[in-house]
C-alpha cells in the first residue's frame, strides 16, 4: 500500500472530512488493485494512483460541490501576501519579518484556507504544493491541458494567499497594534 | 534594477519555484535576484510559503485508518493489503 498515507492526506483536503477521505482511499486502492493489469510498468505509479483518487472523489462528490464560478479570483495581484505582510510590518527593521509571520500560521488555518478554495483551484494547488507533482503530471491526473493547470494553479495560489491574509488579520499576526490605551 | 526586470522576474516566480522553466530563463532570473534584494526577498518568501503550506497540510493517518484499509482490501479480495 505504497503512497496510502499520502493519498489519505490528499483525500482529507479534497473531501474536507475524515470519514469521506477514508472511503475515497479505500475505493481508490480497490480500483487500483482491480485495474492493476492496465497499469503500465515503468510509468508513474504515484501519478496513476492520484488519478484514480481524483476520479473517485469527483465521481462521488461532484454533485454536491458548490459552483464556484461567481467568485472571481482573477484580479488578485502578484505577491499579494508578501506585500501586505511587508506593509503591516514596515515599522520593524527586520527584512525577514514577513517570513517570521509565515511560521505563525497554525495547521488549522492553512487547512481551512486550502479547503475554502473552489475545487478547480484546490486540486492543482494540492497536487503541486503538497504532493510535488510537475505540471505535466497534474495535467494527466486531472485530465486537463497543461495551460489550464498553470492558470488554475497560479490563480489558486493567489486565492490561497488572500485567504491566509484573512486568517492573519483575524488572529492578529499582521503586527498591527490594537488602537486604544494612549 | 530596472522595473522591467523586476516585473519579468515576478511574473515567472511560480515557474521558477516549481522548476518548470528552461535553463536560460532560470539563469537570467538567478542573475537578477543576485542584484536585486527586493526581488530576492519576494522569491524567498514565496518559496518559504510553499514549504510552509506543504508542511502544514501533511497529515499522517492514524494506525486504525491503515488497519481498516488493509482489512477492507482483504475482504474484497485484494492482496494489496498484505
Amino acid at each position: 500500500m505504497e503512497f496510502a498515507p499520502q493519498l489519505y492526506s490528499a483525500a482529507l483536503r479534497m473531501t474536507r472530512n475524515a470519514a469521506d477521505a477514508e472511503d475515497v482511499v479505500q475505493e481508490t486502492f480497490l480500483k487500483a488493485y482491480r485495474a492493476y493489469d492496465t497499469f503500465q510498468a515503468g510509468t508513474n505509479l504515484k501519478a496513476w494512483l492520484y488519478r484514480i483518487l481524483t476520479n473517485t472523489y469527483i465521481n462521488r462528490y461532484r454533485k454536491q460541490v458548490r459552483r464556484p464560478s461567481e467568485v472571481d479570483f482573477g484580479e488578485i495581484e502578484d505577491l499579494y501576501l508578501y506585500k501586505r505582510l511587508g506593509s503591516a510590518e514596515s515599522g520593524s527593521a527586520s527584512r525577514s519579518a514577513e517570513d517570521e509571520v509565515l511560521e505563525q500560521f497554525v495547521d488549522a488555518d492553512v487547512k481551512a484556507a486550502v479547503e475554502e478554495l473552489p475545487e478547480h483551484f484546490r486540486m492543482p494547488v494540492l497536487l503541486a504544493d503538497v504532493e510535488g507533482f510537475s505540471y505535466k503530471e497534474i495535467a494527466e491526473i486531472l485530465d486537463v491541458p497543461i495551460g489550464t493547470v498553470m492558470s488554475r494553479l497560479h490563480r489558486g495560489r493567489k486565492a490561497l494567499q488572500k485567504a491566509l491574509w484573512a486568517f492573519a488579520e483575524q488572529h492578529g499576526l499582521t503586527g498591527e497594534q490594537v488602537a486604544g490605551d494612549e | 534594477m530596472s522595473k522591467h526586470n523586476c516585473q519579468d522576474a515576478v511574473a515567472q516566480v511560480y515557474f521558477y519555484l516549481d522548476d518548470e522553466i528552461g535553463w536560460f530563463k532560470k539563469a537570467r532570473i538567478k542573475r537578477h535576484l543576485k542584484k536585486c534584494p527586493p526581488c530576492e526577498g519576494a522569491f524567498g518568501f514565496e518559496s518559504h510559503l510553499k514549504a510552509m503550506v506543504r508542511e502544514r497540510l501533511r497529515e499522517e493517518p492514524q494506525p486504525e485508518v491503515m488497519d481498516r484499509l488493509r482489512a477492507y482490501l482483504k475482504d474484497n479480495g485484494s492482496d494489496f493489503g498484505r
